[in-house]
């Protein structure tokens, strides 16, 4: 009987395969560049998807956050308008408040 | 052997192949790398978009903080006719009339075209009333938000302010002079867009760098109180216009500064263009022959020197002759044997020019100059007038005769008042201000200080001369000025207006007043002037009880406390 490592036939020979050497050929480094490349493509593009999203829903954020800038100036506008002199004038005189240089209702004897 | 005929066949469905991939491959290196460029553009013009960031416009702050400039938004209405369908044109100009001011009728001649772009239907529409339109959902109309410059204020301090005009420019006053301070510089931002036209990603994005915000030197209330009397002055003294400017002598500031008529920058487009002259800042831009107000600079002048002292006496005619020409005093009264005191009293003409001759031309010339006449103050307002004082080469005796009461030469409200503060604090000639500092997006700093341009008179001179001051209030003809319990200095000027072809006219004059208050450590220092009063023939009638009635709510407003001794007086 015959002991090899190679695990071809020929007639009339009988033969044992023992344990065989594995060899990494130029195929094998062929498919594992292409499988790491494919797995590497696959989590670029799951990362740039994910910081697009993140990007995006900052963006969002950003957007609500002007708005509510905008809205804060707005109030801070209509303030200054309702504290503005003219506009207290104004209410005075839509509610007949009397001037302070006026007011002498507590005279002495 | 002949080929078979299926050979035939393969060889003709090789050759069109080939035929085929060289088109392809044709086509392929026109797109890809003759039209790379043009591809890439319309790539990035679907897919990158470009956005203007607008930088925020500088406030402008009064004294006590509250904005009299800021920004804001209202609405317009934008219609594109042909995206409305032509049906419902009609029911969409019944429903817009209501909120453009227009009849329906109006409405649908301009909206019923196939046009892409009309002027937008109406403007300064209210967030209220914007919503309502949103509400209507009409098809083909746009209401959308416009950043506008707005004064809460209305009209107070206007012609300090300015205004900024439909290109975003700031226009006169401090609008105006600091347009690029304030403007700031817009940023940019590039990103992608999805299908809908919503940025998804930013690229590159540069902020934009807000404009510098303005703290000024003005005192809101004191600014409103000076409106109220100078309008209530023109109206009553029926002058064509009217001017109050508050100072602090000790440092330069401009409390207030004010003038009638005025007008409301919020709707500055509304001013008719005949009568657009109100936007300039007349306390600085109307120069004018200031008249018998100028007497106590050149009585200082002459103390200065020391040619004279406010006990100084002489004799004085009631006409006096120089070069051909006849000065008189103004009442046409001979004052006689008058001290430099009672001088200042009567406003005595020919004693000015006695005093001219003891100063000589090219002292009073040094003087004016010294003074700050002729020159711009620097104030950091748009429009200001330097005034005039003729170089000293072309000085006539005239000239010099007449200057020292105050005609022949021209000086701004505010050059008069700045100049007359050396003689209250002291004798220094100060930088007036009306911004105390600029901030800057990043919280940096730029703060006015007090700044002495030159000392133009000694302590002990501008101390006599304020005290002649206030002999004028208490006994002369600025008696109208004075304020019960408290002494203040002061002189009235009655001014002849020049004609513009040479001489002056009969029938106008200006009413002006300047002074100080306590006299002895002034709170403040004022100058008023009326413009052609109507009713009255002297200043001592009309800006002098302006003067006093603004000093009176000053002293007031500063509680300061009066001197008993002066109550009784």
């Amino acid at each position: 009987m015959l002991i090899t490592r190679n695990n071809n036939w020929e007639e009339g020979y009988r033969k044992r395969t023992i344990a065989q050497e594995v060899k990494i050929g130029p195929l094998t480094i062929k498919f594992a560049t292409i499988a790491l490349l494919a797995i590497a493509a696959l989590f670029y593009i799951a990362m740039s998807t994910q910081g697009s999203a993140q990007k995006y829903q900052l963006m969002q954020i950003s957007e609500t956050k002007k708005d509510l800038e905008t809205k804060a100036n707005d109030l801070e506008v209509e303030a200054a308008r309702l504290k503005s002199i003219n506009e207290i004038k104004k209410t005075a005189e839509a509610q007949n408040l009397e001037p302070v240089g006026e007011i002498d209702y507590l005279q002495k004897k | 052997m002949n080929k078979p005929e299926w050979h035939k066949r393969i060889n003709v469905l090789i050759i069109v192949f080939v035929l085929l991939v060289i088109g392809l491959n044709y086509r392929l290196l026109q797109k890809s790398i003759l039209e790379h460029q043009s591809y890439a553009a319309l790539a990035q013009n679907q897919h990158v978009v470009k956005k203007n960031l607008p930088a925020n416009r500088g406030k402008i702050y009064s004294s006590d903080l509250f904005p009299l400039a800021t920004n804001s938004r209202d609405w317009q209405v934008m219609v594109v006719p042909n995206q409305v369908p032509e049906d419902a044109r009609q029911n969409m100009a019944t429903l817009l009339a209501p909120f453009v001011e227009k009849s329906a009728a109006e409405v649908y001649e301009k909206i019923n075209n196939e046009k892409s772009y009309i002027p937008p239907l109406i403007k300064h529409l209210s967030e209220y009333q914007a919503n309502k339109i949103n509400e209507l959902n009409l098809k083909g109309v746009f209401v959308t938000p416009v950043s506008i410059r707005f004064y809460p204020e209305g009209p107070l301090a206007s012609q300090i302010l300015g205004f900024v005009d439909a290109e975003a420019e700031g226009k006169y006053g401090l609008e105006g002079y600091f347009n690029d301070e304030l403007k700031g510089i817009s940023g940019e931002v590039y990103g992608a867009k999805d299908s809908r036209g919503r940025v998804f990603n930013i690229n590159l994005e540069v902020n934009p760098h807000n404009g510098k915000d303005a703290y000024l030197t003005i005192d809101r209330n004191v600014q409103n109180k000076a409106e109220e009397i100078i309008t209530a002055a023109v109206e009553k003294y029926q002058s064509d216009s009217g001017s109050i400017i508050v100072m602090d002598p000790n440092t330069g500031k401009i409390i207030a500064m004010t003038n009638s008529p005025t007008f409301n920058p919020n709707e500055y487009n509304k001013v008719a263009s005949d009568a657009q002259n109100v936007f300039n800042n007349m306390a600085i831009n109307n120069a004018w022959e200031p008249g018998s107000i100028f007497k106590p600079l050149i009585m200082a002048a002459a103390i200065n020197e020391g040619k004279v002292t406010p006990d100084t006496q002489e004799v004085f005619a009631s006409s006096i002759e120089v070069d051909g020409f006849t000065i008189k005093t103004s009442t046409g009264q001979a004052y006689g044997k008058e001290t430099m005191t009672q001088v200042l009293e009567n406003s005595d003409n020919v004693a000015m020019v006695w005093i001219s001759e003891l100063l000589g031309k090219e002292t009073m010339y040094k003087y004016l100059k010294d003074f700050g006449f002729s020159r711009k103050t620097g104030i950091e307002l748009n429009t200001e007038s330097p005034g005039d004082i003729p170089e000293l080469k072309t000085w006539s005796n005239t000239l010099r005769a007449t200057a020292s009461f105050g005609q022949g030469i021209t000086a701004t409200p505010l050059q008069i008042l700045n100049a007359t503060n050396a003689i209250a604090n002291g004798g220094k000639i100060l930088q007036p201000y009306i911004v105390s500092k600029l901030v800057d997006y990043n919280g940096k700093e730029e703060v006015r200080q007090p700044k002495v341009v030159n000392q133009v008179l000694t302590k002990d001179a501008a101390q006599k001369t304020a005290g002649m001051m206030v002999s004028v209030v208490d006994y002369g003809h600025g008696k109208k000025a004075g304020v019960p319990g408290f002494k203040v200095a002061g002189k009235t000027g009655t001014a002849q207006v020049a004609r513009p072809g040479g001489g002056y006219y009969d029938s106008r004059h200006v009413g002006s007043f300047v002074g100080f208050a306590p006299a002895d450590n002034p709170k403040f220092s004022m100058i008023v002037r009326l413009d052609n009063p109507k009713n009255v023939d002297w200043a001592e009638s009309s800006a002098a009880p302006t003067f006093g009635e603004m000093a009176k709510w000053l002293i007031e407003y500063y509680k300061l406390t009066p001197d008993p001794k002066l109550l009784d007086k």
